[in-house]
């Protein structure tokens, strides 16, 4: 198992050191192969320090993000390498964040106990931007200090995960199922007002599925559809930029130059990408707005083609099966919840912006996550990972081998 | 842990699946069937970056004349000129990243920017590689038209400011030599005046030579005589006795200037365009018989373009009755008014089927293209389109229409030292007191080379200013 997992790794190292020297060749630059070596370097340390002091768990859910981040990472370099290098940091300082948890986290099942703070903290979170806030590219989402800007909805998902795992379990009627609902509907509502709607989105997702294998009552699903079809249909006919979304997901190309522009600049991306791509620095990532942050997954279409995106789109499969294998192997049930939540959070998160990239669903702005530019979105997800790892970490039963 | 909790965990890991294999199968589709479509739009920058990668071919006139050239500029793009657009523009069409293309430049966009296969193995692949050593500049294709500079030119300066459209045609090889329509606009700046020209009332944008839908007046007299000749066994010297006024029920047709004929016979019939003949002779033949004549010379069917892409879109001439018994209807569409709608495009093959012995060449305006190092890549090989009448009937008419230009309405259109086949036409409009004026015409008549169908909107009589447009067209492509 342990000469399988190497040999990836190594060819991890080998693409990575590969798609950075057609860097360095169409840019005539050597730096991209500095920030390779350093990217493998990073990946090598990182999975020897898992693999040798806390080789219990599932390193696949290490070896896959890390994968991914170096594609992100890549097109990132190729968009606009100010950025990347900026990237790197975030890279960094999420696999700090991840490597403490793993160290330091001794026993999941203890943070159970606090389930009202964290619904508190995700609600306090979400307000802030509201007072703080600041409005940028149309949502009021992001909060300013000194000179970074964050994105608190980011975090609030992490707290919003562990608020439901503790909570879901004391459902024992309908009348507690909407007792528990009250602060994640406040959320959502939060979420809408404050034109997120891709976060709103996902807060939703996580929420049913959370609720549902909690529960495994379809009554609560039902119900919690209900309520969301009929949330929708009334932020259809009371929110102007929740109109303007669904208009553009019919008929983007009747505004093409105006609110349209973005999803009608990613499809064409898409469109010129064919099915192998232009190849890396060959195609025009420029045309898309927002190409390093919710255009990427049509960028990477269009340079590595339709076989490039699938790749991405399997890779993001394996690592949400991953995830919830770590949840039917887990100890308890808050652990098996948690690890739920952050699964499903990362595969809503990848379908909604993927989906909508390629107008499947309408398009909303959230990160793809490890591959978009962003700081709270990075290390947010590689917190989850440390989290899941531990999660693996503590099964039952020892299933390989 | 409870079982439930791991069947549901199982439930998502399917549910998962099917979300992004979803994805997966949408963005398939969508490279498969949707991609093609949408990178043609406007909006997509690339293609003037891949499209600047080679100069754009030029388009040329028959004889190998430059009608649009392309160069390279001191920014790195390109410059497309148009030499004196307005006489061309509903041939070439225009070519702009802000409002598309059109014509041409639309239809053999691929060929002009050389993303075409079709190469000339020993010629071009070598001189390709030549020119890759030498780090020549990419060039596309050139697409050479059946258009004669000097015809299509003349003819534009012929219209002056009036309404109209002009068309010509080698009835022996249903090459296009001409096509001009005016108003015009010129496709050089487009990109400026694009918005002005869309609102202008007087509808530049609009081909009115091949997209025009004109009552044809006595030009359409050439179909009816046609009818007459081959479906009425009667002696040709048969005469009407013309009173200058047809009454039929209710309804009188009468002539121009209410003149009387007196006793006639068709060819006199014809050179003078007498109304009463024609009428009784449409009322004789019935409605039916018209039809099947006039369909005969593609009337009511599509006609097709001997091309690989149909730059221009032909709208074909129409005959339709509300009764058809109304007599007064058949008398009406026997002289080209009522329900009878053709345009220049449509008359002048009518006429090219007189000229070329009653056969209809398929009309086409690509005549070849070629690559960058001057190698024939296709060429268009004319082709019949179908048989409209016997060679017999073209006789007769070909000698009425002869004289119609020697001595009848058509004098106008007389070529010293050539002899000219037409005939007239004054269509009334039902918008305008003035009539629109018609002309159709062949020359040589005893050896055709040019056919041309003229219309003058609201100009009055065919043998006006029509006969002084076609006249002119005529003679700029016999060079007298």
């Amino acid at each position: 198992m342990k000469t399988f997992e190497k040999s990836i790794i190594k060819d991890i190292c080998i693409i990575t050191m590969l798609l950075y020297s057609i860097l360095a060749l169409s840019k005539m630059d050597y730096r991209p192969l500095e920030v390779g070596g350093l990217s493998c370097i990073l990946i090598i340390s990182s999975y020897s320090i898992i693999s040798k002091f806390f080789y219990k768990g599932d390193k696949f859910l290490l070896i896959i993000p890390l994968f991914i981040t170096q594609f992100g990472l890549i097109m990132i370099y190729r968009i606009n390498s100010a950025l990347a290098f900026k990237q790197i940091v975030w890279f960094v300082l999420g696999l700090g964040i991840y490597m403490i948890i793993v160290i330091f986290l001794r026993d999941i099942s203890r943070l159970e106990k606090f389930k009202y703070l964290y619904a508190i903290i995700a609600i306090l979170l979400l307000s802030s931007t509201l007072f703080f806030g600041k409005e940028i590219k149309g949502s009021r989402n992001w909060l300013r200090i000194g000179k970074y800007s964050i994105q608190p909805s980011e975090i609030a998902k992490f707290f919003l995960i562990f608020y439901l795992a503790s909570a879901i379990q004391d459902v024992k009627d309908f009348k507690d199922a909407v007792k528990i609902s009250i602060p994640v509907f406040i959320c959502i509502g939060l979420l809408v007002v404050e034109k997120d709607l891709g976060a709103g989105l996902i807060f939703f997702g996580i929420f049913i599925t959370m609720v549902y294998i909690g529960t495994s009552d379809r009554k609560f699903i039902l119900a919690s559809l209900g309520v969301f079809i009929v949330g929708s249909i009334f932020s259809y006919f009371k929110f102007a930029h929740v109109r303007t979304r669904f208009a553009i997901w019919i008929d983007p190309w009747k505004d093409k130059y105006d609110k349209g522009n973005q999803i009608c600049q990613s499809l064409l991306a898409i469109a010129s990408g064919g099915l192998f791509g232009t190849g890396l620095g060959l195609g025009h990532p420029e045309f898309i707005p927002e190409v390093h942050n919710d255009c990427i997954f049509a960028a990477i279409c269009e340079e590595f083609g339709l076989l490039g995106g699938t790749a991405l789109i399997l890779l993001y499969l394996i690592l949400v099966y991953r995830g919830l294998r770590a949840a039917i192997n887990a100890k308890d049930n808050f652990s098996s919840l948690v690890a739920v939540g952050i699964s499903s959070m990362i595969g809503f998160q990848v379908f909604v912006i993927i989906g909508g990239v390629i107008k499947m669903i309408p398009l909303t702005g959230v990160t793809l996550p490890f591959v978009s530019y962003g700081g709270s979105s990075m290390i947010l997800n590689f917190a989850c990972l440390g989290v899941l790892q531990k999660i693996s970490e503590a099964r039952r039963t020892v299933v390989y081998e | 842990m409870n079982k439930d909790i791991e069947k549901g965990i199982k439930r998502l890991v399917i549910f998962f699946s099917i979300c992004f294999f979803s994805i997966i199968g949408y963005l398939t589709y969508f490279n498969i069937f949707t991609a093609d479509k949408i990178v043609t739009d406007p909006t997509n920058r690339r293609l003037a970056i891949y499209d600047n990668e080679y100069i754009r071919g030029s388009i040329l006139d028959r004889n190998g004349k430059p009608i649009v050239t392309s160069k390279r500029n001191e920014k790195g793009t390109q410059d497309r000129t148009y030499t004196n657009g307005e006489a061309y523009a509903h041939v070439t069409g225009y070519s702009s990243y802000k409002y598309g293309k059109t014509g041409v430049e639309l239809k053999y966009n691929d060929i002009l920017q050389g993303r075409n296969f079709m190469y000339n193995v020993f010629g071009g692949m070598t001189k390709n590689i030549g020119d890759i050593i030498t780090k020549k500049e990419k060039r596309g294709n050139d697409v050479c038209l059946t258009i004669d500079k000097a015809t299509q030119e003349r003819a534009y300066k012929a219209m002056g400011t009036d309404k109209g459209g002009v068309a010509a045609i080698n009835p022996k090889t249903g090459e296009i030599i001409a096509m001009v329509s005016t108003p015009s606009f010129n496709p050089q700046n487009i990109n400026e005046n694009f918005d002005s020209l869309k609102n202008d009332e007087r509808k530049p944008f609009i081909n009115r030579a091949a997209q025009g839908y004109y009552p044809p007046g006595s030009v359409f007299k050439l179909v009816t005589t046609a009818s007459f000749i081959e479906n009425e066994n009667q002696s040709l010297d048969r005469t009407f006795n013309c009173n200058g006024k047809l009454k039929i029920g209710n309804y009188t047709l009468i002539d121009q200037n209410n003149k009387s004929h007196g006793k006639i016979n068709l060819k006199n019939a014809f050179k003078y365009s007498c109304n009463y003949t024609f009428g009784s002779i449409g009322m004789e033949l019935g409605y039916d018989r018209l039809k099947d004549s006039a369909e005969k010379f593609m009337f009511n069917k599509d006609i097709p373009l001997n091309q690989d892409y149909d730059t221009i879109n032909i709208k074909s001439g129409g005959i339709s009755i509300g009764d058809k018994n109304d007599k007064a209807e058949l008398a009406q569409n026997a002289i080209g008014q009522n329900k009878v709608a053709a345009n220049p495009m449509t008359m002048a093959l009518v006429t090219s089927a007189i000229a070329n012995n009653g056969v209809m060449m398929k009309p086409y305006i690509v005549k070849e293209v070629k690559n960058p190092y001057g190698f024939k890549i296709s060429e268009t090989v004319p082709q019949e389109l179908t048989e409209s009448i016997s060679r017999g009937t073209s006789d007769i008419i070909k000698d009425y229409m002869v004289e119609t230009v020697k001595s009848g309405t058509g004098t106008n259109a007389r070529i010293q030292g050539t002899t000219v086949a037409g005939k007239t036409g004054s269509a009334e409009d039902s918008s305008n007191n003035q009539s629109h004026s018609w002309f159709v015409a062949f020359a040589p008549a005893e050896d055709p080379q040019i056919a041309v169908a003229v219309i003058v909107e609201n100009a009055g009589y065919g043998g006006g200013r029509a006969a002084e447009v076609a006249r002119e067209t005529i003679k700029a492509y016999l060079n007298k």
